[in-house]
């Protein structure tokens, strides 16, 4: 029972968070709940298992993962920002086709284990392992946050996400914004899931990514839609992540299935919590538009 | 100096009406076009296409298989009834699935306290026992989103999970029966609902919970009252609505649909508990219910159509070895096509090439 | 001069009611057109039109002799049209320079952006803080932060929507300066009023709208007022002076008592500010006094559908301070709301639906069940109101302005035995027709003994229908006065800050 392992572990675990988190956090800033991302997700993981095994390229395993995730979520955007039709169904829909085709066309990889050749190159501090990857999401909510704050673009999905009617008499094109942020997570969320399936999971089986997607929209609510609050609600998450699988080990009569539902019922208290706050608070800054489908004509109608 | 140009004009514009044959003539075409997408998969898995159809209108239509149909039609039709109510209040109780475990689960636990009360007695309590731990699991969500406006659709999946690991736990934990496979003891014998020749008398009890739930609907204020919620606007303070009570009281309902589902389905067909319980009918029945547009008049037919996806993929399993997975993207494509449909009965699109005069740009 | 724009046959149609009807329209560089016409004869459909934000069924648009298709509000602002809204679209949160830099796409930050904006303030006289937030602003100064953001456009056709209807005098007058500016530098200038006597006082040629159809384009020195209004309303208009039945009540208990009551705003200021008021039966009270100076909430708080934080509010002798509007309703009390679209009606609800949300007591029976029986005197209502019975399966999105307002007309006023109602603007934006069905209701349960108060903006619609009138400004009531005896200089003057 090492020290290090168990950070390790939690560094993986939450580097997958993260970006998922960081990637469902900024589309939901430009008004979107996407529920797809279950599906792109499962989708992604198993486009990087399945180019790892059959080309032992890690390289080509993240590009063609992050690819797919792109795609994939594109259907979602096409969904509801041109068709503008309901984010809750659409996103089901985006996510039963992804775990569906996942998981039908993973059933090849069930248990057949990576090659050798796919490794992240990792820096052994005290005997903690550190790879580009677990950096990488730091720098990525740093990025974001620079991004969202400081940056023309940044102004401009958190406006199409607050208030899109003011966006579009303001020139800004919300289609273009909207798909600018689903890009973002498509790439994030894909960088995550391929991570996921190269390094935390041990072998590919079936069903291995549900719940993650889902986890990362409540986490990108509960850290307020904050690139750098979304950073210790990552942390947390895998904490109680890795708990589940130290505890058996250290000999405590626990099932693992119970402790499996931690992470969720601490997503659900947290997340009461802070919407407590926040609707004592004033609601400046948070995404009011989230989930609302924008059409213009409708909208002025009002002032008819 | 001008030049001239064509540019490609899209228009989309508000339909003013479509007509009923209309709107059944998109819709059975889009259904057609998600059948037909999923071939390639089926292709993919090294299976002939034809041979897939085939195996999907035998495995749901046939007699033998009607009375599959009609195991699979139960809890698919409750949980639409469970996404109908809900989602027309404005509320997204997306959680079905773990309710309807949680019914099974509270149905196993206290039938297995007091396992020889009298069969109708037994039958009725099937029904109240599943409502209630349905209605309650789904209340929590509820209260939350009452009282703190946490976003339900988000709080009703993480309960989801938390409920399948509480199944998983059960089965694999104190309640396992046998070695070897995680089942759990069966249901007493006086709690398993009777088949009337073929089908299940379960069925009687769908009837009357769907009568229940147009009633409620379109014949009270309740009805109303949802609808104003859904609107989102003020207008509820002015018709002096009270959110809090009212949220509670639709999510209770809501999940009270999907929590009787499980514990029928328990007691009519699976007799005992295992991790497979989960078959994700919460999901098709939210399909079924965007399907039938939130009326409950249809939601009997939109339900079938999934239950007879479901009912044929376990004849597809064990012909064609296709993995069970394959529902799940069946039913994607499923939804993903009416909503295509959903759009293109509401909306015309037209698109015409336009001659317009264009300037040079001065420097 | 030159031909800034021209539409030709534009056609418009909504669901029940087509708004432009083969409307040509021509406008010059170098001129202030007047778009002229009642409330609903089409004049902002057109100019959304312009502007983008609805694409016509029909018809073309030639922009300087060229054809050209305007698909979004980007798309005219591309072609340098710029419109100044009536209600200003603006982010909340943040400040002024933020959100006038977002709309000329340019960083806030900007030095040299931001010595632009002094410049075109102090040029044409704009009062204004460039660091205040949004939401710290009163409607007056977000119509200025609308003005600067259009005037730094720097565009060639610039478009008014009523621009004088939110603003006290000083801004109107500074608003018709900055368009006889924009006019002398050689734009092009349309403005949209309803007011005739605007158009005499600035404009050089006026377009007539109604009904959806162009009626006529004149010079302004080539028309007389009287045509004016022929061509606005098809006849000449009534004589606007309404039978002066008036009452007096003789200090009897009034129906309504407001005792030093302090309501906030969306925002958590003060909007009512310690105002205490009585109204007696058979009596219509007025409150007068700029838009926005806590009139809506003052109501909002009486019906019950907004919180009274200190003090006490009567009716018949009942305290019902923070009851719910429930409660209120049933003691015999109508509210029509200012917000005929998100307060006052349920958009995509039928007819029938919004007719009985708010007695649902009398149309269901104890456990919540329709009664049927009840039910048919739907259609009797809706007759009252000049409705027909065909829409009571219709959603309310379909319907106009002045159709919903009469829904909620029939709603308040005809499902039970009202002795209060509580109006808040309630005819803004309606077609005359409409307005006086509104009135007369008024004055008809006015004479019934029931008490009437009434929030508006045209001060001319109080002094013809009220008996008392109240001026509130700045969340206090600063003057009352019986009709009869009314101070109109004082008035004028309090009207005018």
């Amino acid at each position: 029972m090492n020290i290090s392992i168990i950070v390790s572990d939690i560094l993986e675990r939450s580097t997958v968070y993260l970006l998922a988190t960081e990637g469902s956090l900024i589309v939901q800033r430009a008004g979107l709940l996407n529920l797809g991302i279950e599906g792109f997700f499962a989708i992604a993981a198993l486009v990087a298992y399945a180019v790892a095994v059959y080309t032992g390229n890690v390289i080509y395993a993240f590009i063609a993962a992050t690819i797919s995730a792109i795609a994939f979520n594109m259907i979602f955007t096409v969904l509801t920002v041109h068709l503008r039709l309901n984010h809750i169904v659409s996103g089901l829909a985006v996510s039963m086709l992804g775990i569906g085709i996942s998981y039908t066309l993973g059933i090849v990889l069930v248990g057949v284990p990576l090659p050798s050749t796919i490794t992240i190159p990792t820096i052994s501090i005290c005997g903690v392992c550190i790879d580009p990857l677990i950096l990488t999401s730091i720098i990525v909510a740093v990025l974001l946050w620079y991004m969202l704050y400081r940056t023309r673009i940044g102004y401009e999905i958190r406006i199409v996400g607050e208030n899109p009617h003011a966006a579009d008499l303001l020139g800004i094109s919300i289609n273009k914004v909207r798909y600018v942020a689903t890009l973002i997570e498509g790439f994030l969320v894909g960088l995550g899931a391929a991570y996921y399936s190269l390094e935390v999971i041990p072998v590919w089986s079936t069903g291995v990514t549900l719940g993650k997607g889902w986890l990362a929209i409540a986490l990108a609510m509960f850290s307020l839609w904050h690139p750098i609050y979304a950073i210790v609600g990552a942390y947390l998450i895998a904490c109680s992540d890795t708990l589940a699988t130290i505890l058996p080990r250290l000999g405590i009569p626990v099932s693992p299935y119970l402790l499996y539902t931690l992470p969720y019922a601490l997503t659900i208290g947290v997340l009461a919590v802070v919407s407590y706050i926040e609707i004592r608070k004033k609601k400046l800054g948070i995404p009011t538009a989230l989930a609302k489908v924008y059409s213009r004509e409708e909208k002025a109608r009002k002032y008819t | 100096m001008k030049i001239l140009n064509y540019k490609i004009d899209i228009v989309v514009r508000r339909r003013e009406k479509i007509s009923k044959s209309r709107k059944a003539l998109y819709t059975a075409l889009s259904l057609l076009i998600a059948f037909l997408l999923a071939a390639p998969i089926t292709y993919f898995l090294g299976v002939n296409p034809i041979l897939f159809y085939k195996y999907l209108i035998i495995g749901s239509f046939s007699p033998y298989s009607i009375s599959s149909t009609i195991v699979n039609l139960i809890p698919v039709a409750l949980c639409c009834l469970s996404a109908i109510f809900s989602f027309r209040a404005g509320l997204w109780n997306i959680g079905q699935d773990g309710q309807y475990v949680l019914g099974a689960i509270m149905l196993l636990w206290i039938s297995s306290l007091i396992p020889n009360v009298p069969k109708p007695i037994a039958y009725t309590l099937v029904v109240i026992i599943g409502g209630i731990a349905g209605g309650l699991w789904c209340l929590i969500c509820g209260v939350l989103r009452a009282f703190t406006e946490a976003n339900e659709a988000v709080t009703t999946l993480m309960m989801l999970y938390i409920a399948t690991n509480i199944l998983n736990y059960l089965c694999y934990g104190p309640w396992r029966s046998k070695v070897g496979f995680p089942e759990t003891f069966p249901l007493p014998q006086n709690y398993q609902l009777p088949n009337i020749g073929p089908i299940t008398s379960a069925v009687i009890i769908l009837a009357i919970l769907t009568i229940i739930a147009w009633f409620i609907l379109e014949k009270t204020r309740l009805g109303l009252e949802m609808s104003l919620l859904a609107e989102g606007t003020r207008v509820g303070d002015y018709a002096g609505i009270r959110y809090r009570r009212l949220i509670c009281t639709v999510m209770f309902i809501s999940g009270m649909y999907a929590g009787i589902a499980g514990s029928l389905y328990l007691s009519y067909y699976a007799k005992f508990l295992q991790p497979g319980f989960v078959a994700f009918y919460g999901f098709s029945g939210i399909i079924a219910a965007w399907l039938c547009e939130l009326r409950v008049e249809y939601s009997i037919l939109a339900s079938l159509l999934l239950a007879a996806i479901y009912a044929s993929s376990y004849t597809m399993q064990a012909a064609l070895n296709i993995p069970s997975y394959m529902v799940d993207t069946l039913e994607g494509l499923l939804l993903t096509c009416i909503l295509l449909t959903y759009f293109f009965t509401r909306y015309s699109v037209k698109i015409r090439l336009i001659k317009v005069d264009r300037v040079e740009k001065k420097k | 001069m030159k031909n800034a724009l021209k539409l030709v046959g534009i056609v418009k149609k909504f669901p029940h009611v087509t708004a432009l009807d083969n409307v040509d329209f021509e406008l010059n560089y170098g001129e202030i057109h007047a778009l002229l016409g009642e409330n609903g004869a089409g004049k902002t459909t057109l100019v959304n039109i312009i502007s983008g934000v609805y694409i016509p069924d029909e018809g073309e648009i030639y922009l300087e002799g060229r054809r050209v298709i305007i698909r979004s509000p980007k798309d005219a602002q591309k072609l340098g049209i710029v419109s100044v809204s009536q209600h200003p679209v603006l982010i909340d949160s943040l400040t002024v320079l933020e959100n006038i830099a977002l709309a000329l796409g340019k960083n806030p930050h900007d030095k040299k952006f931001q010595e632009n904006i002094r410049r075109v303030v102090n040029e044409f006289n704009i009062k204004i803080n460039l660091d205040a937030k949004i939401w710290q602003l009163s409607a007056t100064e977000k119509a200025r932060v609308e003005i600067v953001k259009a005037l730094m456009k720097n565009g060639k056709i610039y478009i008014f929507d009523e621009p004088t209807s939110l603003v006290g005098l000083k801004d109107r007058d500074n608003i018709m300066n900055i368009m006889k500016k924009l006019r002398d530098e050689g734009k092009a200038v349309l403005f949209i009023t309803h007011k005739v006597d605007e158009v005499f006082e600035i404009a050089d040629r006026v377009t007539v709208l109604r009904k959806g159809k162009k009626v006529l384009t004149k010079d302004v020195k080539e028309i007389t007022k009287d045509e004016l209004i022929i061509a606005m309303f098809g006849r000449y208009s009534e004589d606007l002076e309404y039978s002066k039945c008036r009452r007096y009540s003789n200090g009897l208990t009034p129906i309504l008592k407001v005792d030093n009551i302090k309501v906030k705003d969306d925002l958590g200021k003060i909007a009512v500010d310690d105002v205490s008021l009585e109204v007696y039966q058979g009596e219509i009270v007025g409150i007068a006094g700029p838009v926005g100076s806590g009139q809506r909430e003052l109501l909002e708080a009486i019906a019950g559908i907004r919180k009274v934080v200190s003090g006490k509010v009567y009716m018949f002798n009942i305290d019902v301070t923070n009851r719910d509007s429930k409660f209120i309703r049933k003691l015999g009390v109508a509210y029509i709301p200012d917000d005929r679209l998100s307060i006052g009606s349920a958009l995509s609800l039928t007819v029938r639906d919004n007719l009985i949300m708010r007695d649902l007591d009398i149309y269901t029976n104890r456990i919540g069940i329709y009664v049927k029986s009840r039910f048919r005197n739907l259609e009797h209502i809706l007759s009252k109101v000049g409705l027909s019975k065909e829409l009571l399966e219709v959603p309310c999105a379909d319907l106009s302005g002045g159709m919903i307002q009469r829904v909620i007309l029939a709603r308040e006023l005809l499902n039970r035995d009202i002795r209060l109602i509580i109006a808040s603007y309630p005819t803004s934006g309606l077609d005359h027709e409409t307005t006086k069905l509104i009135h007369d209701m008024f004055m008809k349960f006015r004479d019934r003994g029931c008490g009437v108060i009434i929030a508006s903006e045209d001060i001319e619609e109080l002094l013809r229908l009220c008996d008392r009138i109240l001026v509130m400004i700045n969340g206090k009531i600063v003057y009352e006065s019986r009709v009869d005896s009314l101070d109109i200089e004082k008035l004028r003057e309090l009207l005018s800050t």
